[in-house]
């Protein structure tokens, strides 16, 4: 009795260390299991294991058992030991199922959590392809993956990030496609990151680059696995985060902006028409308004007599300057954009019919703005949602050629130019500038692109045997 | 943080701003070097569609600018603009000199004066004559950059200044667009006017060995009044010919047309031949001229030689009833040529013993051709009266003869 009294203040012992070292949240669960012979300590998080295979293959074998015992061979469970309680807590805390026995420490796999099913992302829609997207959860990103790509030189390495977060990051590549180079530097790089917490592949993104003042990173973001299968096989690595479906693609360089998975499903030429239609949005988006108020105020000779009489009969009556009404009007847009983003779809959309109405309409009406500024501004807000990849960069330069375009004309576009180059030349991704088409085949995929028997990639699936030689 | 570290920070802080400091100061000298303050709304331009120049005896200037009246132009939505038909005024501004004359109408409106939209540039007669006016409307046009150098330039007789703005502007509103829209169609389909470009103009009155030449526009009185009355009309044929950036005279139709074959200006235009034998139109079209100049014992011995085909549109024979012989052939295309011969003949004459001008640039391709004899030989003297035309050799040859299909009638 004394026995018995002396070992139940030993497990209270043992279950206070447990949770303490666990946190002792509400949701942490500690029970203590009595056995035929013994007692055990289970500890778990609610809701992050699976209670019936826990039921089922754990406990009930062990009660089972008459003599005194062997957690590893009286259980229907891989386990595996931790050293210590800390060590037991942490990966209590990744999801696993932890048993304290006899001073050793047991733990079972046997996650399971709610999760979001696979859908199609909002931001790739296509007409043609898969419609698949990635999800929260990083196995099962994996296994979208996986299931596109079934090579063994396919490899998915795994680091944590974050002090308190522990954030699963898996660094997927192609052995043999990639650079080692690329690989170890983004390795290292993510074991030096120290931060208490990483909650979305952008924090990781901005730890990896190079300039973080820079307007483009030279790192590309896909939510689709067809895409990512497709950057794998161009040879660049994938770094996936458990807990968001954005993936990051690394060396991203800038012409990998205008291209889509659909361009591939698409027959050569009307692929190759679509990424030219994307450079021609990029171009509007970024230089139109800024092109127009420079036109408009300094460099009126270039518009046809019939064209600039139009624009003169519909400023006439406008109280502001052109590049004033450009400017509301691009401010305003950004606030139905960003607005039409936070809130609820259903709001969302009623607000965007809203601000279409005050801006295309009422505005003109009441003579606010001019038509041909809110034709301007639509022409770039279509153009815009082109390449959503490049949204932050188009939206600051189009702020910046705004203004050099209305205080120095067609000399400050020129300048902006300049600017921008070299601001865009400046910029590498893992040692890989941003705008070069370093890869000897890259010509064949970049504005234009070949029919797939002239591809790298289709070399490398011929040589692994993917695809019939033609 | 060690000492050498903070340094190494501090290096690139300044770094960072010395590269933003150059950036500023680079654009503010590009800003200012290149002039770019002065941005004009479009609400505030006034478009001048063409402005015509005069000087009186009295050395004043008077500038006449057609100004497109926007006023009706409605705020740009097509139920408004489907209705609106282009108004312009007339404003007149004197003066000593060309500047002057148009700061006063500039004076006169309140706008800013659009002059890079002007269509054509109208110049009369007695201006153009007076070698120091012309040589000042030179010098305007290329040191103001508010006036471009595109419009076509015309010199018409001083006496029509009143007539030209009541003229007839067929389906167009505007003097201007009408002589451009003109112009833009008889280029292609005539050869008896001459288009220049205010630019080409300058451009020739400054070479060495040519002249320049203008457009013509003489007012005729038109044989039926139009709706408003207007009844007089635009002729463009002919040509002006300077010397010296001095307008020396008109030359004619068959001027006009010799100096476009000459110069290889010439798209398509149409002849017409009567004679005892035949009468026929044919249009002249593919015309290949070469102009070899040289030098022969202190002389300028010009060989010309031009190539072309003719495309019958009409075509009556007085004696021959098989049209398509290969004898009457030939024999149309030599009375042709010879019609071409002697015009050109005529033209080439004209410009060397009457108007003692070289308009087509003989002068320029001996330079060319051969600068150091050009410079010891021509360069300081009057070379017109060493120039021989050795040789006009003309080969037209007809692509068409327009054959009937009897079964369309």
């Amino acid at each position: 009795m004394i026995n018995g009294a002396s070992n139940n203040i030993a497990l209270d012992k043992k279950i206070d260390e447990i949770r303490k070292a666990l946190g002792d949240s509400f949701d942490v669960v500690t029970e203590t299991v009595s056995l035929v012979h013994d007692q055990i300590i289970t500890a778990y998080i609610d809701g992050f294991i699976d209670r019936d295979l826990m039921n089922r293959d754990i406990i009930t074998p062990l009660k089972n058992v008459i003599f005194e015992p062997i957690i590893e061979s009286n259980t229907n469970c891989i386990t595996k030991k931790a050293l210590d309680v800390y060590e037991f807590a942490n990966e209590i805390l990744t999801g696993q199922f932890g048993i304290y026995y006899k001073n050793e420490y047991f733990l079972f796999d046997i996650r399971k959590w709610e999760k979001r099913a696979i859908q199609t992302p909002d931001a790739e829609n296509v007409t043609r392809g898969p419609k698949e997207g990635f999800t929260e959860d990083l196995i099962t990103n994996t296994v979208l993956i996986r299931r596109r790509l079934k090579s063994p030189e396919f490899i998915i390495d795994q680091v944590k990030i974050g002090n308190k977060t522990k954030t699963l990051i898996g660094i997927g590549y192609i052995k043999g496609l990639a650079d080692c180079d690329v690989v170890s530097q983004i390795k290292l790089k993510l074991q030096l990151i120290d931060v208490d917490g990483v909650t979305e592949s952008g924090k990781i993104e901005q730890y990896l680059e190079r300039k973080p003042l820079g307007l483009v990173s030279g790192i590309g973001l896909t939510q689709k696995p067809d895409i990512a299968v497709t950057r794998l096989l161009e040879g660049k690595v994938l770094i996936l985060c458990d807990g968001t479906p954005h993936v990051l693609t690394i060396p991203e360089l800038f012409i990998d902006n205008f291209k889509t998975a659909e361009d591939y499903y698409h027959r050569v030429f009307f692929g190759t028409f679509l990424r030219l239609m994307r450079v021609i949005g990029f171009l509007i988006s970024i230089f139109l308004p800024g092109l127009a108020v420079a036109i408009t105020t300094y460099n009126m000779e270039m518009l046809p007599v019939s064209y600039l009489e139009t624009i003169i009969g519909a400023v006439a009556n406008t109280p502001f300057p052109q590049v004033i009404e450009i400017l509301f009007l691009i401010i305003m847009l950004e606030l139905l954009k960003e607005s039409g983003t936070r809130l609820p779809k259903t709001i969302g959309s009623a607000v965007s019919i809203v601000g279409a109405l005050i801006i295309g309409d009422a505005a003109v009406r009441a003579g606010i703005v001019s038509a041909p500024s809110v034709m301007i501004v639509a022409l770039t807000a279509v153009s815009s949602f082109i390449i959503p990849n490049l949204n932050e960069f188009t939206t600051i330069f189009r702020f910046v050629f705004l203004g050099l375009g209305a205080f120095l004309g067609i000399l400050g576009i020129g300048i902006g130019v300049v600017f921008m180059v070299t601001q865009l030349a400046s910029i590498d991704s893992f040692g890989v500038p941003i705008l070069s088409l370093k890869s000897k085949n890259i010509w064949r995929d970049t504005i234009f692109r070949v029919p797939f028997k002239k591809q790298k990639y289709y070399e490398f699936a011929k040589q692994d045997g993917y695809i019939n030689d033609i | 943080m060690d000492t050498s570290t903070i340094f190494k920070n501090s290096m690139n802080n300044g770094k960072i701003i010395l590269r933003f400091l150059l950036i500023f100061i680079t654009i503010f000298i590009s800003c200012f070097a290149f002039g770019c303050t002065g941005g004009v709304e479009p609400r505030n331009i006034a478009i001048t569609n063409s402005a015509l120049y005069d000087l009186d005896g009295n050395g004043n200037y008077h500038v006449l600018l057609e100004i497109i009246d926007l006023t009706n132009s409605g705020d740009g939505r097509s139920d408004e603009q489907s209705n609106y038909k282009r108004n312009s005024i007339i404003k007149r501004g004197d003066g000593a000199t060309l500047a002057q004359a148009i700061t006063s109408i500039s004076d006169q409106i309140d706008k800013t004066l659009f002059g890079t939209h002007n269509r054509v540039r109208i110049i009369t007669d007695r201006m153009a004559k007076n070698k120091q006016a012309m040589q000042e409307f030179v010098d305007f046009m290329i040191r103001n950059d508010e006036f471009d150098e595109r419009p076509w330039l015309f010199i018409i007789n001083h006496e029509d200044i009143e007539k030209l703005f009541t003229v007839f502007v067929g389906l167009e509103s505007l003097i201007g667009e009408y002589i451009d829209g003109v112009v833009k169609t008889r280029k292609l389909n005539s050869g008896c006017g001459v288009f220049v470009e205010t630019l080409k103009y300058i451009i020739d009155s400054m070479e060495i060995g040519q002249d320049a030449v203008a457009g013509r526009i003489s007012i005729i009185q038109s044989d039926d009044e139009d709706q408003n009355g207007r009844k007089f009309e635009i002729s463009f044929d002919g040509l002006s010919a300077f010397k010296d950036n001095k307008f020396m005279n008109y030359l004619t139709a068959d001027d006009a047309l010799a100096y476009n074959i000459l110069n290889n200006y010439l798209k398509r235009s149409r002849l017409n031949l009567r004679n005892s034998d035949l009468k026929a139109t044919a249009e002249l079209t593919n015309v290949n001229t070469k102009i070899l100049v040289k030098e022969n014992n202190g002389s300028m011995r010009i060989d010309i030689n031009i190539s072309g085909k003719l495309r019958i549109a009409e075509l009556e024979i007085f004696n021959e009833t098989n049209i398509s012989s290969k004898k009457l052939k030939v024999e149309i295309e030599n009375t042709f040529e010879e019609m071409v011969k002697t015009m050109i003949e005529k033209t080439l004459f004209k410009a060397r013993d009457e108007i003692n001008s070289d308009i087509i640039g003989f002068g320029r391709r001996m330079r060319m051709l051969n600068p150091a004899v050009y410079d010891l030989l021509f360069a300081n003297t009057d070379y017109l009266s060493l120039m021989v035309f050795n040789s006009i050799n003309i080969d037209l040859s007809i692509a068409n003869l327009g054959d009937l299909d009897i079964s369309r009638y």
